[in-house]
């Protein structure tokens, strides 16, 4: 689900209370397909929280969704040396607990 | 046009800077801003307005508790908080307000104990910035790394060329005194450095410091009386797109084409003009990204126009030539003003830019959201 401005027809992410692009405050939750893109990636090689110590090196993706924002996440069903900017990807929901589930991506095959 | 030429820069201070354990913020602030007021022959009565770019690690200090301990009243004072581009933007503040006749002499600080403060917990630039932790997204360095990957993709720039920014900027250390590293590296060195977050290398990135810096801002003709020659604001310019980058359509450009158009145009020279330069240099890459964007070369043409050494002393545009963030000391925006205003005093020594007459300060902060040039002039 993302964000979308009734008024002006705009998407945005992260979530706010206003539509950066009218000023409206009236912002609906639209259910989109999850489809997009890399736009970049990075890798992690040095610990900045011990969470993550034994992932070291992970990656990180910014990924571009076809609604035009970009969101931080990670990728799944992917190796390394297969990210690339541009690689079309699809959202799978990890539910990390019964509450909360968190969007990652992989590689779309269709 | 604006302010050109109207107010002057007076009055550097520094402090001891690198690794200086057991200091207080507070003390650093003191100790810049009186070795400010030493430089410039004033007394401390004389400082009638104070704006000082907060402490990132002591949030208690104000420009009214920095007063309140030096003694002063003051007619006018004020926080300025733009991270990494406080320190030009505070100064174009600081000529507004002398300008304005709300002061006459304009004191500016800033200190940062990062380097020694909560070692254990990590320094406040490795922090989670937003709920992107989740995915393991720490750090003001890996935002910057996400920049320099689209660089590399959409302009063909090179980690070696990278490595040409941190390599010269070394070498300027190498020539300061003061400078917290000071032994030459190669390009091979920067390709062996660790990486940090690809792809970028430890020696992409800045130093993490503890000190700092102050200086006053006063009108042109009260500082022609002081003691040291006065340094001249010409120009001035600010620049902040979308704070966060990521969301912005491209990321590759930076809020330094605004200000630097503004800067330009208000001090009436070119690009050519330039005897001497300083670019906000928390990641290497940042450099020739900032110098496209000022006008000194066509876009993606930054990464070459370093490889060909023109930044280097002896170049046509010497830059960052107290070696900057990456390695003189990393006490922010504060690093680029003082190095300027120093070379157009002509008190660099060794690494003095021969006869320097027009200098140009940009500075950046958060992830390259924030922007402020200064053009200065002897
Ligand atoms: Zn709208």
């Amino acid at each position: 689900m993302l964000q979308k401005c009734p008024e002006c027809g705009q998407y945005r992410y992260p979530p706010g209370e206003t539509c950066p692009y009218c000023l409206s405050s009236n912002l609906e939750w639209e259910i989109v397909n999850g489809w997009g893109n890399v736009f970049s990636w990075v890798v992690f090689h040095q610990v900045y929280h011990r969470t993550f110590a034994d992932d070291i090196p992970y990656t990180v993706v910014l990924i571009e969704l076809d609604q035009g924002v970009r969101m931080i996440s990670s990728l799944i069903d992917c190796r390394m040396e297969d990210i690339r900017i541009g690689l079309p990807v699809e959202v799978v929901f990890d539910d990390i607990t019964n509450e909360i589930s968190l969007p990652r991506f992989r590689p779309r095959t269709v | 046009m604006g302010l050109k030429n109207k107010c002057a820069i007076t009055g550097l201070g520094y402090t001891v800077q690198g690794k200086v354990p057991d200091r207080s913020a507070m003390s650093f602030y003191i100790e810049a801003a009186k070795n400010a007021i030493a430089d410039a022959g004033l007394s401390i009565r004389d400082i009638d307005g104070i704006i000082i770019q907060p402490c990132p690690t002591d949030s208690r200090i104000t420009a009214f508790s920095l007063a309140q301990d030096m003694g002063l009243s003051l007619r006018f004072g004020a926080d300025q908080q733009l991270q990494g581009a406080s320190s030009c933007a505070i100064i174009q503040h600081a000529a507004m307000a002398v300008d304005a006749g709300l002061c006459d002499y304009c004191l500016c600080a800033f200190a940062d104990t990062s380097r020694s403060a909560s070692p254990t917990t990590g320094n406040i630039y490795q922090r989670a910035m937003s709920s992107d932790a989740a995915y393991g997204m720490f750090g003001v360095a890996a935002s910057y790394a996400m920049i320099a990957r689209r660089y590399t993709h959409e302009y063909g720039i090179t980690s070696r060329q990278f490595g040409a920014v941190s390599v010269a900027f070394r070498h300027h250390a190498s020539l300061n005194p003061i400078a917290q590293m000071r032994q030459p590296i190669t390009i091979d060195d920067h390709q062996a450095s660790r990486w940090v977050v690809e792809p970028l290398h430890l020696f992409d990135c800045c130093l993490v410091s503890d000190g700092g810096r102050a200086l006053i801002v006063t009108s042109a003709e009260r500082a022609r009386n002081l003691a040291k020659s006065p340094v001249y604001i010409m120009g001035m310019g600010q620049g902040h797109p979308l704070s966060d980058p990521l969301q912005r359509k491209t990321v590759t450009e930076t809020g330094a084409i605004e200000s630097g158009k503004t800067a330009f145009s208000m001090a009436g020279i070119t690009r050519k003009d330039i005897d001497v330069c300083s670019i906000y240099d928390a990641f290497s890459f940042a450099v020739p990204m900032q110098l496209e964007d000022l006008g000194f070369c066509t876009k993606g043409e930054g990464g070459a126009f370093f490889e060909d050494g023109h930044i280097a002393l002896g170049g046509a545009l010497p830059t960052n030539t107290s070696g900057g963030l990456l390695s003189e000391v990393y006490i922010q925006g504060w690093v680029g003003t003082h190095e300027v205003i120093s070379q157009l005093r002509g008190d660099c020594g060794q690494r003095q830019v021969p006869d320097a007459e027009l200098g140009l300060v940009t500075s950046s902060g958060g992830v390259l959201s924030t922007h402020a040039t200064l053009i200065l002039r002897r």
